[in-house]
């Protein structure tokens, strides 16, 4: 049951409260420096620093992470077809379960072929 | 031909056209809108000859049936879809400016397939016997929706109304799912004729039967746009492209509604649970009818009032579904609730299509959207105001339109629901929302004939298509003979 | 068993609510990841197995990236205002709480509901992806074929939606 799983609530308790006790005893240990909004700013050969700090992501990003969800969902359903194949195979059922997947993938390969060609996947615009 | 190819073949359609969008180098792209109209038509050929039967391959068994009303709402989605793609090849023009200024990426011909995929979607809702089908089904239309609303991604509306659209659309998805994890966890099925079967088994409790309902019912409501949650429906019909709006107001309605008609059977039919399902129709009808009419007179833009009269048309639509009860069902005189809303729906698609297809022409020549961009039209294209004069008449519901016919129909059962049940309360809001609608009718047939033209406006020639002519023609005279005939229309049912 | 439950769920409720509380859209997304954690062990506790590790790889892997991806892409800020639209809050508050009263009184119905803690499953050794398997690609082998329809439109909206302008390659989006 459950607690069979009290080693691993154990090992995240163990990682969460090293990372908490190193932090706090560096704070505690460290000597406190005083600090205030011009000596936490970059310091960048006397110029005052202009725009953000954080840097901007490109679209490109985005769209590949959309197609990766899109064609993660597909891997998750390939997985208990891979697991369950030896079953239908014994069951008679091979054919069947076979071309139910075929369809599947069948109808995301046009998905696929289309994003490619569209040059969605393609990183040079 | 067995009728489960047909959606097959809409889908084969639509993968063709994605393809040649892919892979053509032609940059026209009204083939790819040729090809799905006339797909489209073919596949609406064949579903004429279709045998409605009750054998289905093995896979499909016990979640997917074919019967007249399944084939009946098939036959309004493609036909629905049929005619978004003739509007969307007339706004195509107006489109490309809020898309991209180059021709190539301006993403047209996506816009002319995914109402296919949408239409497939339609279609396995209408067939749909079980709530996993009609939940994946719905959701394939939804995802559809979001893509096609937000479509015109350089206005700012338009992206607006993809937003609340999204938004609201996933919230209601969640009702809906929770409200399916309820119905199977207390009847244990999935399909309707189960839950039928475990709704008069009398082993099931009542509370959270109705709890399920209720949850249910928010997110089919969200569909058929019924106060109160209607709220995203006018400024997503306000935002987003004018076919759009069209498909919106008559695809997801439709569809809405068959499923609607299906889950709600097995609940009236219950002595268990029908009196309170009774008890939620009614008010929910009640508020749409009030809210949908009286909201409806202030507006100007003229899709935000077709947006209240789409919220008002699902409220008349309603009255007729507390009468599905079984007690009632051999003391009606006349056409069936079922048959009623069915013969609504296919006029609804008839008046409101008419009424687009003139604004979708008028407005992406002038460019506004208010009533008063109307004013003159009498003058400037009598065919045009004509049209548009019979559409609305039929949406007021004026005799010899089709509207006036459906409108008929349900008052009809509403008026003899009321004296078997005593819901007179029903029938006032209806007359009350009947009368509002002729005001906000008129104010557009005033707009056009009677208003003074401005001299600017009409100097801009009214062009009109050929496939536009013909199909406003047709339109019209669907209009005007299904309502003088409504055989023509319940022969089918 | 039960101490375990709580913990994850308290978790799970905890960091779900600084979903909303928090100002910043980072920390809200990574509030969210832990919350999904805690989702996806409850469903171990209830022999889920297939499900969980669907969820953590599917939500906490993949969309949470793609919602940190949104977040750089758009460089939101912390929200500045902080005060509450009492309206909204209070309207919440009450759906909330008609909500959860109403579910109270419906679960209060069934005698498992009346317990403190519904019993687990006891027995953890059967295969769940093989019965999720077997279900899916019989029973369900339809709604497989929709589902894939599904993706491809959701492809497709992908690529139109966030297609570039022109072949410059400006990223006016």
């Amino acid at each position: 049951m459950l607690d069979q799983y009290l080693p691993v609530l154990m090992q995240l308790s163990v990682a969460t409260g090293f990372a908490v006790s190193t932090l706090l005893i560096s704070v505690l240990l460290g000597k406190s420096a005083k600090s205030n909004a011009i000596k936490d700013s970059a310091y960048e050969c006397g110029m005052l620093p202009i725009g953000d700090d954080k840097p901007r992501f490109s679209v490109k990003f985005y769209v590949i992470a959309m197609l990766f969800v899109i064609f993660d969902i597909e891997v998750v359903f390939m997985y208990p077809w891979a697991v369950t194949f030896k079953n239908f195979l014994a069951n008679g059922q091979a054919a069947m379960v076979f071309w139910s997947m075929s369809g599947f993938v069948g109808i995301l390969l046009v998905a696929y072929l289309y994003a490619l060609k569209k040059g969605a996947l393609s990183w040079k615009s | 031909m067995p009728a489960y190819y047909l959606e097959i073949l809409i889908l084969l359609l639509g993968f063709t056209m994605l393809g040649i969008e892919a892979f053509s180098s032609n940059r026209s792209r009204s083939g790819i809108a040729v090809l799905g109209i006339s797909g489209l038509f073919v596949v609406l050929l064949f579903l004429i000859i279709a045998v409605p039967s009750s054998e289905v391959p093995y896979d499909y068994w016990g979640i997917y049936h074919v019967d007249k009303w399944a084939l009946f709402y098939k036959a309004i989605a493609i036909l629905t879809t049929l005619l978004v793609l003739v509007l969307a090849k007339d706004f195509s023009s107006a489109f490309k400016k809020y898309t991209s200024q180059s021709n190539e990426f301006s993403g047209i011909g996506e816009y002319y397939c995914l109402p296919i995929f949408v239409c497939a979607g339609l279609m396995w809702m209408a067939s749909a016997k079980d709530l996993i089908t009609i939940f994946v089904s719905l959701e394939l239309v939804t995802i559809g929706f979001y893509v096609l609303v937000s479509f015109m991604r350089r206005n700012v509306g338009s992206l607006e109304a993809g937003v609340k659209y999204l938004v609201l659309g996933a919230l209601s998805t969640g009702f809906l799912v929770y409200g399916i994890a309820w119905i199977f966890g207390v009847t244990g099925h999935f399909d309707l004729s189960g839950i039928a079967e475990a709704l008069n088994s009398g082993e099931i409790e009542k509370k959270p039967i109705i709890f399920a309902f209720a949850l249910l019912m928010v997110g089919l409501g969200f569909k058929v746009a019924a106060v109160p949650f209607h709220i995203w429906v006018p400024d997503v019909y306000q935002g987003t492209s004018m076919p759009i709006t069209a498909f919106l107001s008559v695809g997801s309605k439709a569809a809405g509604f068959i499923v609607l008609l299906r889950v709600i059977e097995p609940f009236l039919n219950s002595p268990l649970t029908s009196s309170s399902v009774i008890l939620i129709l009614s008010f929910l009808v009640c508020v749409t009818l009030f809210f949908g009419n009286l909201v409806a007179i202030k507006q100007t833009n003229i899709k935000r009032l077709l947006a209240y009269s789409s919220i008002a048309h699902a409220g008349f639509l309603m009255m007729a579904l507390p009468a599905m009860e079984s007690g009632f069902h051999s003391k009606l005189i006349g056409p069936s609730p079922m048959e009623s809303i069915s013969f609504y729906l296919a006029g609804y698609l008839l008046m409101t299509m008419l009424c687009f297809l003139v604004i979708t022409i008028v407005s992406s020549l002038t460019d506004g959207e208010n009533i008063d961009d109307l004013r003159g039209l009498g003058a400037r294209s009598p065919l045009l105001a004509f049209a548009m004069l019979v559409g609305v008449a039929s949406l007021a519901g004026i005799p010899l339109t089709v509207g006036f016919f459906g409108k008929f129909l349900l008052f009809n059962i509403a008026i003899q629901y009321a004296v078997f049940s005593g819901s007179w309360y029903i029938v006032a809001f209806a007359v009350l929302g009947a009368s509002a609608g002729f005001y906000y009718y008129f104010k557009i047939i005033r707009a056009m004939y009677c208003g003074g033209a401005e001299q600017d406006g009409d100097q801009l020639a009214l062009t009109i298509s050929t496939l536009s002519r013909v199909v406003i023609i047709v339109l019209l005279a669907g209009v005007i003979l299904c309502g003088v005939f409504p055989k023509l229309i319940l022969g089918f049912l | 068993m039960s101490l375990l439950f709580y913990i994850f769920s308290g978790l799970m409720l905890g960091f779900g609510i600084m979903v909303i509380v928090c100002r910043n859209p980072l920390s809200s997304a990574l509030c969210l990841v832990i919350s999904f954690l805690g989702l996806a062990a409850l469903f171990v506790t209830l022999n889920a197995y297939f499900i969980s590790i669907i969820q953590i790889l599917v939500y906490t892997g993949a969309v949470m990236v793609l919602f940190l991806f949104i977040i750089m892409l758009l460089d939101i800020r912390e929200e500045k205002s902080k005060d509450w639209n009492f309206l909204a809050v209070g309207g919440g508050v009450v759906v909330l709480f008609g909500f959860v009263v109403q579910l109270i009184s419906v679960l209060g119905g069934y005698e498992d509901g009346k317990q403190k803690m519904v019993p687990f499953p006891e027995d953890s050794s059967h295969e769940d992806v093989k019965m999720i398997g077997a279900e899916i690609f019989t029973n369900y082998n339809f709604h497989l074929q929709v589902l894939g329809v599904l993706l491809l439109v959701a492809t497709i909206g992908v690529v139109v939606l966030s297609r570039r302008q022109g072949k410059e390659g400006s990223e006016n989006n």
